[in-house]
């Protein structure tokens, strides 16, 4: 017990944790009161000297829809404060989780990894098994009941989940990149497996320069590692990767990474406009600025690279989540969409997803 | 005066990513200074940079790797006429074309 509290006193610790607990507690009862469901409220319980909370994970895990995605956010911020500042031990529940989607369950993935990594006492964060047997598969192909403690405990048979794969580093590992996609060789074509790389590559060079060029202001103190995540599966035909970064996200890089002169920022986002969807219209302009920089010295394309690795399929897509904001394109869409939601992922998340023959 | 061939992927890797060397192996920063300079400095006559066979390239590691070299000091009327690219994919060749400035053969 000693060793949990030893950067704090006690009495602040004592102070944060209550005042910690007292708002997940309002919140379960606000939720009660409305005739809410309980999808991610948490309760508490005392196991030996240390103080249980218990979070509920999201049936669905997700950060494409605004429903879904408000759910996860919460929960993930339930889950940073109660690990990094509320001095409690956690158990995430994943009993009623039933689906989930390569985006939000990378960020899901990404946040117990990064919380784990920052906690001074790892063993205070553990989970349950899904109820749902292909959900447990899913999360013992990628490795999430061994990183939370659990023992594996069921053979990885299901096709849905035992194409996922995940990888994380702190540096470019250029050579994971292609062989997770040398893997799907005679399924792919070699333009299409060329781009998808270009675009791997370019968001982890993305991470590693400029995503963590600050402090992510998420509540929870300084995370200075520049680690990077990454899933892929193949489902019904179609390769999905997905890479995220829990950093400050685009709309807060954009302005730092001295690859864009501020004029040159000020005047794409004057020409877009959209100021009701700042965000998503600040990864609009580094898209587009990417797109004009080639001919100019010490520049890549940049993001713009990242999204072209769709537009040599017939019906792949690409999309990135960052902030607030979300980017997408589609080989068979003539015009990027953009969208702004109302709670922030603090980080960034490309995907992609193209078909294999 | 003899031609000198680097093959990326058979004389430097399959996987090329990254600028700089700290981003990882295989970056732009370390091909140009362990490989593509001391070729130029050694040859007598043009070195022919051959792009095929590799997974891919990212924009980072072909603009420090060749755009790079103006900023050690190599001019476009040098590398004119001491670098040849070569690569099925047209589009890579032009891309280094844009970094360098110049029109390759």
């Amino acid at each position: 017990m000693k060793k949990i509290f030893c950067r704090r006193s006690r009495r602040s610790h004592t102070a944060a944790k209550r005042r910690w607990l007292r708002e997940l507690l309002g919140r379960q009862r606000r939720c009660r009161k409305r005739g809410g469901r309980l999808s991610y409220v948490s309760v508490t319980r005392r196991r030996g000297p240390v103080d249980y909370i218990r979070l509920r994970a999201p049936t669905e895990i997700d950060i494409g829809r605004a429903d879904r995605r408000e759910y996860l956010l919460r929960f993930l911020r339930d889950l940073r404060l109660a690990a990094l500042n509320g001095g409690s031990g956690i158990t995430i529940d994943f009993r009623f989780t039933q689906k989930a989607w390569p985006a939000g369950m990378l960020l899901l993935v990404a946040e117990i990894d990064r919380a784990l990594r920052m906690m001074i006492d790892r063993r205070l964060l553990r989970c349950n098994y899904p109820a749902d047997p292909l959900m447990e598969q899913v999360f013992q192909q990628i490795g999430l009941l061994t990183l939370l403690g659990l023992p594996q405990r069921c053979d990885v048979v299901d096709e849905m989940a035992k194409h996922w794969r995940y990888a994380t580093g702190v540096v470019m590992e250029s050579a994971l990149a292609g062989q997770s996609l040398e893997r799907y060789d005679g399924k792919i074509a070699e333009p299409i497996r060329s781009g998808l790389y270009a675009g791997m590559i370019e968001a982890m060079a993305n991470t590693i320069h400029h995503a963590y060029a600050e402090a992510r202001n998420d509540g929870v103190r300084l995370y200075r590692e520049r680690r990077w995540w990454m899933f892929s599966q193949e489902k019904d035909g179609r390769l999905s990767i997905a890479i995220c970064d829990l950093g400050i996200g685009i709309p807060r890089s954009l302005p730092t990474t001295k690859t864009f002169s501020p004029e040159s920022i000020v005047e794409m986002l004057k020409s877009i406009g959209g100021w009701d969807k700042p965000d998503a219209s600040a990864i609009r302009a580094a898209v587009r600025l990417g797109q004009s920089s080639t001919n100019q010295a010490n520049r890549g394309k940049g993001l713009s690279e990242v999204l072209d690795a769709v537009s040599n399929t017939k019906d792949g897509s690409a999309a990135i989540f960052s902030n607030r904001g979300f980017y997408g394109v589609a080989a068979d869409r003539a015009e990027p969409v953009d969208r702004e939601y109302p709670e922030s992922i603090y980080g960034t998340v490309v995907e992609w997803h193209v078909p294999l023959s | 005066m003899g031609v000198t061939v680097i093959n990326i992927a058979s004389d430097f890797t399959r996987y090329p990513a990254g600028r700089f060397r700290r981003d990882g192996r295989f970056s732009g920063e370390q091909f140009r200074d362990d490989m593509l300079i001391p070729a130029l400095e050694r040859a007598t006559g043009v070195v022919v940079v051959d792009l095929d066979g590799t997974i891919g390239y990212g924009s980072s590691f072909l603009e420090e790797a060749f755009g790079g070299l103006m900023r050690k000091g190599y001019s476009s009327e040098q590398l004119r006429t001491k670098l040849q690219i070569r690569s099925a994919d047209e589009s890579l060749v032009r891309e280094i074309q844009q970094y360098l400035g110049i029109h390759l053969h």
